[in-house]
This record gives C-alpha cells, sequence and structure tokens, in this order.
C-alpha cells in the first residue's frame, strides 16, 4: 500500500499550539495569576510568556543542525532504539498525564456550569466520545479543524472581555507590584507550566516544512501570550485581587457581568460554547498526538487498535487522579511536573544540535496509515 | 470509508446528538421550577432567622389570574435548610437566577449579613448585581408591601423600580458583589438601600388595573422616590419607598444617609446624571428642578502628610435646567450666573455636610477613597499595614467644586 505524506501548513500547526496553551484561561489561569502576583498577576503572565520566548529563540536556533526531525527521531539518532523509547515512554506518560488531569479538570467545569444534575463520569464520557473521534480521523484532520474552529473561540473570549470593559476599574491593578518581587518570580517559575504544550510542536515539525519552525513557534507563543496576558488583566481589572482568588471559573464569572441594555444579558451561553470546543480540540491533539508518539515509539504499523483502550485507561487515571487530594491542574508540586514540557525538549535538542543529527535530513513529512 | 458507512455514521452521530443535547440529567421545564425574585431576611428568637422568598408564578404573569408573586417565610437557623424547606413546601426546585433583590431588616443589618450572604453567593445560580436593601420595617412587611399592578411581571417590575432610582440615587456600590468585597476588604466600606415608610405618599384615586380577577384591596404599584414626592396610589397598606442609603462598616450597619445625602453621594461617585433641586435663587416660593452631570474631567486624588490622609476633590459639575416654576427665564445670561452661584453654594455646603458626617460621624470610607489611596503603595503588604480604616478617620478634605449652567442653545 502507498503510503502518502501527510502535511499540514503552518497556520494550522499555530492554531493547535495556541489552543493548547490558550485554553487553560477556560480553567483558573487568571485566579492563579491573582494568586501569585495579587495586583500584578498580569506580571506574572507577561514574565512567562517573555522566558518562553527566550526558551524557543534557544530550541529554534539548536535546531538549525537537526532540520525536520521530531524528538523521538533525534533520540533515535543519539542513542539509538533504547533511547528513543526510553523518551518515547517518558513523553507519552507526560501527555497521558495532561490529557487525564485536563479531562477531569474541563469535565467539572463543565458540569458547574452547565451540567450540574449529570454524574461526572457521564461528562467525561461526553469528552471521551469527542477525543476517540478525533483520534480516528487522525492528526491532519485535527489540526485542520483546529485551524477554523480556533478563531470563532477566540472571538467569542474577547467578546466577553470586551463586554465587560466599561465596568473594569483601573485602581484594582494597585498596588503595582502587588504582593512582591519575590512573589511574582515564584509564581512566573511555577505557571511557566502554562506553557508545557508545547512539546507537541516538537513532533509537528515534520508535518510542516522546515523553514517555518521559527514563525510558528514564535506566533504562537506571542498570540498565546497576548491572549494569556489579557485574559489575566481584564479579570484583575474587573476583580480586585482579593476577590479574584476566590473565583471559581474566571471568565464565566466575567461573562455573568455583561449587560448592555435590556436585550443584551446573560451572555454565558458563550462562554460555555467557546469552553466545550476549546477543551474538545486541546484534549483531541494531546490523545491523537499521543497515539501518535506511541505508535513511532514502538515501531506500530497502525495505531487504530490502541484508540479504545488508551481511551479507557485515561479515563480510568481521570477517576483515580479525583480520588487523589491534590489539584492536579494548579497545585505547585503538580506546576514542576509540567515543566518537563520545556526542560525535556530542551535537553533532547541540545544533545542532537552537539551531535548535529539529521542535518542533511529531507524535508517534513509524516506519514499515514 | 464507503457512502454507506459515511451516510450510516453521520446518521447515528445525529441521533446521539439529538438525544444528549435534549437533556439527559440536566433537562429542565420551567414548570419545574420556582424562580425566586426576591429574598427577605427577618431577625426571630435565638439563633433562628425568618427566610421570606418572593417567588413569580408564571401561570399569572402569562395572563392566567391571579397574583403575580407568591411570598412565603419559613423560620430556619441556617440558609441552606431554609432553600430546602421552601423547595420542599413548593414541590418545586428552587432556582436563584432571577432573584433581584436581597432585603434585610435593620436588625440583622446592625449585627452584620455576611454570613447569609456568603451561603447564597457561593453557587453559581447567583447573579452579582442583586441590589442589597436594608428595610426599617422588617424584610418581610416589605415585601409584602410591593403588590405590582401595572406590571405583571414580578422580575420586570424590580427593573424597572430600580431603573427609576437612577437618576436620584441608586449606586452599583449597593450591589451584592460589591457588597461582600467592601465588607471583607479595608479599601472601602459596603453600602445598602434603605428602606422605610414613606409618609410623602398622598392619596390619590386607584390606579387602573389589569382586571378585576385576582385583584386584592391592599396594595398598588408604588413609584415614590425620595425627596422628589412623587404621587403613588395606596390602601390601608403602609407605603414603602427607597430612602436612602444604609452605611456599613465592615459588615455592620453604622448609619444611613438620608436621600438627599444619598443623591450627593451618587453625584460625587456615581456616572450617571442626577436630579436636583434647589430653591429658586429669583424667587424663594418656587424651586427649580435640574439634572446634575459630572464631568469626566473631574478628579479625586490622595496624598499622605504625616501619616494622614489628605483627600484632593476637585469636581466639576454640568447643569441642566429642567423645570421652573417661577416666571424667571434661566436661559439669560445673567439669571443664569445668579443661579449657577446658588447651586455652587448649595452642592459645596451639601458635599462637605456628606464628607464630614460620612468621615468622623460614621468613620466609614463608603466613598472608596482606599481605592485611590493604594496608589500611593508599592507592594500589598506596604498598603495593609496603613490600616486604611482606621486612619481614613483623620482624613482631610481639599475640595473644589465649580459648575456650570447649560443654557439652551449654548
Amino acid at each position: 500500500m502507498m503510503k502518502t505524506r501527510m502535511t499540514f501548513g503552518s497556520w494550522e500547526a499555530i492554531t493547535v499550539l495556541v489552543n493548547s496553551i490558550f485554553v487553560q484561561v477556560f480553567l483558573s489561569f487568571p485566579r492563579d495569576m491573582a494568586a501569585y502576583g495579587g495586583s500584578a498577576g498580569w506580571m506574572v503572565s507577561l514574565i512567562i510568556t517573555v522566558v518562553v520566548l527566550i526558551y524557543f529563540s534557544i530550541s529554534s536556533a539548536l535546531y538549525e543542525n537537526i532540520g525536520s526531525l521530531d524528538l523521538l527521531d533525534i533520540s533515535e539518532r543519539v542513542g539509538g532504539r533504547v533511547l528513543k523509547i526510553i523518551v518515547g515512554f517518558l513523553i507519552t506518560a507526560f501527555l497521558f498525564f495532561e490529557l487525564t488531569a485536563f479531562l477531569g479538570g474541563f469535565s467539572q467545569v463543565l458540569k458547574m456550569i452547565s451540567l450540574d444534575k449529570s454524574p461526572l463520569g457521564f461528562v467525561e464520557i461526553l469528552f471521551l466520545i469527542g477525543i476517540i473521534a478525533c483520534a480516528y480521523f487522525g492528526i491532519e484532520a485535527v489540526v485542520r479543524i483546529n485551524a477554523f474552529l480556533l478563531p470563532v473561540v477566540i472571538a467569542g473570549f474577547l467578546l466577553i472581555t470586551a463586554g465587560v470593559i466599561p465596568q473594569m476599574d483601573i485602581n484594582n491593578i494597585f498596588p503595582v507590584m502587588g504582593e512582591g518581587y519575590g512573589s511574582i518570580a515564584m509564581g512566573s517559575l511555577y505557571k511557566l507550566s502554562a506553557y508545557s504544550s508545547i512539546i507537541i510542536l516538537f513532533f509537528m515539525i515534520p508535518f510542516f516544512k522546515k523553514k517555518y519552525i521559527k514563525r510558528v513557534g514564535y506566533m504562537s507563543i506571542l498570540i498565546s501570550g497576548l491572549l494569556l496576558l489579557w485574559a489575566t488583566l481584564s479579570f484583575l481589572l474587573l476583580y480586585p485581587y482579593q476577590i479574584a482568588v476566590d473565583n471559581k471559573i474566571p471568565v464565566f464569572q466575567m461573562a455573568k457581568h455583561i449587560e448592555f441594555g435590556s436585550f443584551l444579558q446573560r451572555i454565558e451561553s458563550v462562554f460555555v460554547l467557546i469552553c466545550s470546543i476549546s477543551s474538545l480540540l486541546y484534549l483531541g491533539v494531546v490523545f491523537t498526538f499521543i497515539l501518535h508518539i506511541m505508535q513511532k515509539t514502538l515501531g506500530l504499523k497502525k495505531s487504530k487498535p490502541i484508540i479504545l483502550p488508551m481511551a479507557v485507561i485515561s479515563l480510568t487515571v481521570s477517576d483515580i487522579l479525583k480520588r487523589m487530594d491534590a489539584d492536579m491542574v494548579n497545585s505547585k508540586a503538580v506546576n514542576m511536573i509540567w515543566l518537563t514540557g520545556l526542560v525535556l525538549p530542551l535537553i533532547i535538542i541540545i544533545f542532537g544540535a552537539c551531535k548535529k543529527v539529521g542535518k542533511k535530513s529531507a524535508e517534513g513529512g509524516g506519514e499515514i496509515d | 470509508m464507503t457512502k454507506t458507512k459515511r451516510f450510516t455514521a453521520a446518521l447515528l452521530c445525529l441521533f446521539f446528538c439529538s438525544g444528549v443535547l435534549a437533556g439527559c440529567y440536566d433537562n429542565r421545564e420551567i414548570e419545574d421550577l420556582a424562580y425566586v425574585i426576591a429574598i427577605g431576611i427577618d431577625e426571630a428568637e435565638g439563633n433562628s432567622f425568618d427566610l421570606t422568598f418572593q417567588t413569580a408564578v408564571p401561570q399569572a404573569i402569562t395572563g392566567g389570574g391571579g397574583e403575580g408573586t407568591d411570598i412565603t417565610s419559613y423560620r430556619t437557623d441556617n440558609f441552606l435548610s431554609g432553600l430546602k424547606k421552601a423547595g420542599q413546601y413548593l414541590s418545586r426546585t428552587i432556582n436563584l437566577s432571577h432573584t433581584k433583590i436581597i432585603v434585610v431588616s435593620e436588625a440583622i443589618a446592625q449585627k452584620g449579613i455576611t454570613a447569609f450572604v456568603n451561603g447564597l453567593q457561593q453557587g453559581l445560580q447567583i447573579r452579582q448585581d442583586i441590589n442589597v436593601i436594608v428595610a426599617a420595617q422588617g424584610a418581610k412587611k416589605y415585601l409584602e408591601s410591593i403588590q405590582p399592578k401595572l406590571s405583571s411581571n414580578p422580575s420586570r417590575y424590580y427593573e424597572l423600580l430600580f431603573k427609576s432610582y437612577e437618576s436620584d440615587f441608586l449606586v452599583p456600590q449597593a450591589q451584592l458583589e460589591d457588597y461582600l468585597y467592601r465588607a471583607k476588604n479595608q479599601g472601602a466600606q459596603p453600602l445598602a438601600i434603605y428602606t422605610t415608610v414613606d409618609k410623602n405618599i398622598v392619596e390619590t384615586k386607584k390606579p387602573e388595573g389589569r382586571g378585576d380577577e385576582g385583584k386584592k384591596e391592599e396594595g398598588a404599584e408604588k413609584k415614590s422616590g425620595g425627596g422628589s414626592g412623587k404621587e403613588g396610589g395606596g390602601q390601608e397598606q403602609q407605603r414603602m419607598s427607597l430612602d436612602g442609603l444604609a452605611v456599613f462598616k465592615f459588615d455592620k450597619m453604622v448609619g444611613r444617609l438620608n436621600a438627599r445625602e444619598a443623591s450627593v453621594f451618587a453625584l460625587m461617585t456615581g456616572k450617571n446624571n442626577i436630579n436636583f433641586d434647589i430653591v429658586d435663587p429669583l424667587d424663594s416660593r418656587f424651586k427649580v428642578l435640574s439634572i446634575l452631570k459630572k464631568e469626566k474631567t473631574s478628579s479625586t486624588n490622595i496624598t499622605f502628610k504625616d501619616g494622614k490622609p489628605l483627600i484632593n476633590i476637585d469636581l466639576i459639575m454640568d447643569i441642566n435646567v429642567q423645570s421652573v416654576q417661577s416666571d424667571y427665564d434661566y436661559d439669560e445670561p445673567g439669571n443664569a450666573d445668579v443661579l449657577n452661584r446658588a447651586y455652587k453654594e448649595l452642592l459645596e455646603k451639601e458635599v462637605r455636610n456628606l464628607l464630614q458626617k460620612v468621615t468622623y460621624q460614621f468613620k466609614s470610607d463608603i466613598f472608596g477613597y482606599g481605592e485611590l489611596a493604594k496608589r500611593n503603595f508599592v507592594t500589598i503588604d506596604k498598603w495593609e499595614e496603613t490600616r486604611w480604616p482606621d486612619v481614613f478617620p483623620e482624613a482631610r478634605y481639599n475640595l473644589k467644586l465649580s459648575t456650570e449652567v447649560i443654557r439652551h442653545g449654548q
């Protein structure tokens, strides 16, 4: 059977990455910023964006000696099959942990705001059906769906934040340094984890042209950074920091404030829609890439037979994580685990760049089965 | 995938979505819900309190006749069991998503209301723009005095009621979200709307009702506003109206502002245009009614001198004359100047009186000057060390007021 090359453009790659980072706004990202920085919480989101830009500039510079290889290919060329399998399992475990934690998180959000009588498992199954469908359609389809749905999500988000502008108060971002330099610095370190999904970029590289690596990386970080900054700033301008930290679902609470005249009220339904779309896209992308990485790590010919077992395992793990007495999305300890998404690729890229692997490798392009 | 398989898959998806989206566990019929429009809290014996719910009657609203609302009280010692009792009595699920007001008795306000409203606002149903009202005669009596006859939709009645007060003294700081924030933090102190029996209401012809079915003798729509002496209708029932603002220090009520003082407060802090009347300076038998608007260039800033706040207030007011009872024409430049000077003198006196009362008598920063004072500090720790509620009663004011009468055709 002829194997066809699967490719997608830089715009599709940018939208996938932007959604993967931006989706956290629908959970508690703005509230976490307020918790770390107080009235200066917006500084934390600015600092982490700048740090990740520096991180990416180093990574992309090192990629000059690597070509269009993804992290597994680099590991194989550096340390053979053994290293490839180790790295593959590590990254799979990391993404799997991310998937299950966020599956639980998004299910809880949807249950709180919309499906309050439904059992949590029922809501999770709804998401699971969506991500299974994404996996069956494959990476290319999922990425292209991201490309045309993400602008809708962002438009909805901007509508909500623009709608509360009349109620914003500039005094809410004073005192200007908030909780102080120390707290802002620590918060920035912990919340670098917001960009942990950037690991997906290093698996998308084979699918688009090598010359677009920098463009995809910089554009996605800049766009998502601006969105995170605006989400935090608008939230803090609306709510004083003292009550910002108590808000359960920040953007949803913001949507409740919108009221123009007698007819434009109760815009929360827009939030429900964009949150559902964004979370489903994100979980679908992560799950699809987990299968892709597993297939490549183990050298499987097809990934479709493992879709259902992986889905069931993710549901089970999500259930186990829920019973644990820890916040799997936002706690400080878990934030340090998320930093794996930044640290591990950098280590592999440094080794790959030192060995100059794949300098003469062919232009990008994945395979479909 | 063959065409048949694709078609079958699409059809299955459609059926699945139709079933799930129509609502599984979360389908809700309007008839299964009891929409609470107003909540009242009154003191009772011991640790108990009386929880009063004013719920909408959908049948009456859609023209089926009968009263538009049902008022029932429940004695309880905590809010959540009160909600449960109400749900059991009404055999419906209580829904707070259309609640417009929370009314507390003055006795409860003086002891503190945060414990009650904390229990309310944990759920995501309740909206944050609910108005908090302190009723001098008790919450239940206030709710019972409201018998909208011209409006069948009780929720709409409250919306229109508050809209009619926007040009008097209705301020957003009297809403639930602001109340909760101010009760727990030092930058500003809470406010609530104050309501009491209004002796200014004069007997008039009964207003024309909707029809004869279900019409009761007591109650008629109250349209009285503070200070302006609007007429309303009414019979034996005590006539209550919104009559100013209740001032709190943290969670406890420490005093009240009458309707006039509340209007001055709204003028200083709000964005709405405010109705303000004055004795006609050229004929003291009559009055002049104007709409006052605070210019956007008005400003307030706060500095500290010897650890004490110095509050510089620069107010610029535009005066739009609406109604003159005398024969004088205030469009003439000379007369306009006279009126301008009279307004300036009156406003300066009323603003200073208000500042004195709030700062030195109530010692409660309802203006929110603490929020401006924060700009003088770099970190939250430094700001909290100042202990603004203790420092505020030592504040000194520097007031600069300028007014301008806008003449028609100017």
